[in-house]
């Protein structure tokens, strides 16, 4: 699909990626040091990350995740900062893994009004049945009672 | 310092969030707020006369609409299986993604806490399937996010096994 895109747009579409997404990457090393970082680190609460420090302390969300043991993970609408959720792509190479946070904010504040009132529905509906048995299960105790 | 990622799991509005907010910060938000994706909390604690931190993945529950991303339990050390007491479905939702995650991220310690103890009148849930779900060889507790009771407990005890010390 890429390859049909003029080469002319491609870069504009890239930067409005980026623009849009407000990417944040580290390069870390197996023994979970950050290697290089960069992008719009301070969003996700990353803020300064020095080479070789221990990118399990500027984030601790990374957690039990890394190394990657050449295994690419995607996680969506991982919430990194108070108020900012990110897609937290987890890139395995053969030295290193990569870390890329892409704003996903929008997409959840978006998701997070249809989904509580879907579920409101789904507990409301839940409930009615509920209320339906406990009266049909009455009406068949005062039957019994005649 | 020993650092641990456990997650929370379990359908809808079975009380997750609950049960972190009074765990992490002892109060209770009576208000349901769906989660969306996952939100992550830390907190330390002393277990097995070690310092502990906990990151606490919250993760959106099992619902009509989306299933539970599992591939948010990566890298955990267990979870707790969170199961609404005054509605028996989700009882069965929780059986299913105990299941899931066996199976797709593999086995991991887990505890069992059926919530909302303080609508004891209400349950669904009644002796029979705790026995059961204990027959299993599973932790299975009760408590209530409203009133704290059994909180800390089932935290202690997803702790406990998640640094190998159950």
């Amino acid at each position: 699909m890429a390859a049909n895109i003029p080469k002319g747009l491609s870069g504009y579409l890239n930067l409005v990626a980026l623009d849009a997404r407000r990417p944040a990457f580290v390069r870390v090393s197996p023994e979970g040091q950050v290697i290089e970082a960069g992008g719009e680190l301070a969003r996700y609460g990353l803020g300064e990350l020095p080479t070789g420090s221990a990118i399990e302390d500027a984030a601790p969300f990374l957690t039990g995740l890394l190394p990657l043991a050449g295994r690419s993970a995607t996680l969506r609408w991982v919430e990194c900062a108070p108020g900012v959720a990110a897609d937290v792509h987890l890139v395995a190479e053969e030295a290193h893994d990569w870390v890329l946070l892409l704003d996903a904010t929008e997409e959840v504040q978006a998701r997070q009004a249809m989904q509580q009132r879907g579920n409101e529905i789904t507990l409301e509906r839940d409930g009615l049945a509920r209320r339906v048995r406990e009266l049909e299960a009455e009406i068949e105790r005062l039957r019994g009672g005649r | 310092m020993i650092s641990k990622k456990v997650c929370m799991l379990g359908a809808f509005a079975v009380g997750k969030t609950a049960l972190v907010g009074r765990f992490i910060s002892s109060i209770f938000e009576d208000k349901y707020i769906t989660t969306v994706g996952v939100n992550i909390k830390k907190k330390q604690i002393a277990v097995a006369g070690q310092e502990v931190t906990l990151m606490i993945w919250d993760l959106a529950g099992e619902d009509e609409f989306q299933g539970v991303q599992l591939a948010h339990m990566r890298g955990a050390a267990g979870f707790l299986l969170v199961i609404d007491g005054t509605r028996r479905s989700t009882l069965e939702t929780a059986l299913k993604l105990q299941e899931r995650a066996t199976k797709e991220i593999g086995a991991m310690p887990f505890v069992v806490i059926v919530n909302k103890t303080d609508l004891l009148p209400q349950w669904e849930i009644n002796d029979a399937d705790l026995a059961d779900l204990a027959a299993r060889g599973w932790t299975v507790l009760k408590g209530s996010a409203k009133s704290g009771a059994g909180v800390p407990e089932a935290f202690e005890a997803l702790a406990t096994r998640a640094i190998g010390a159950a």
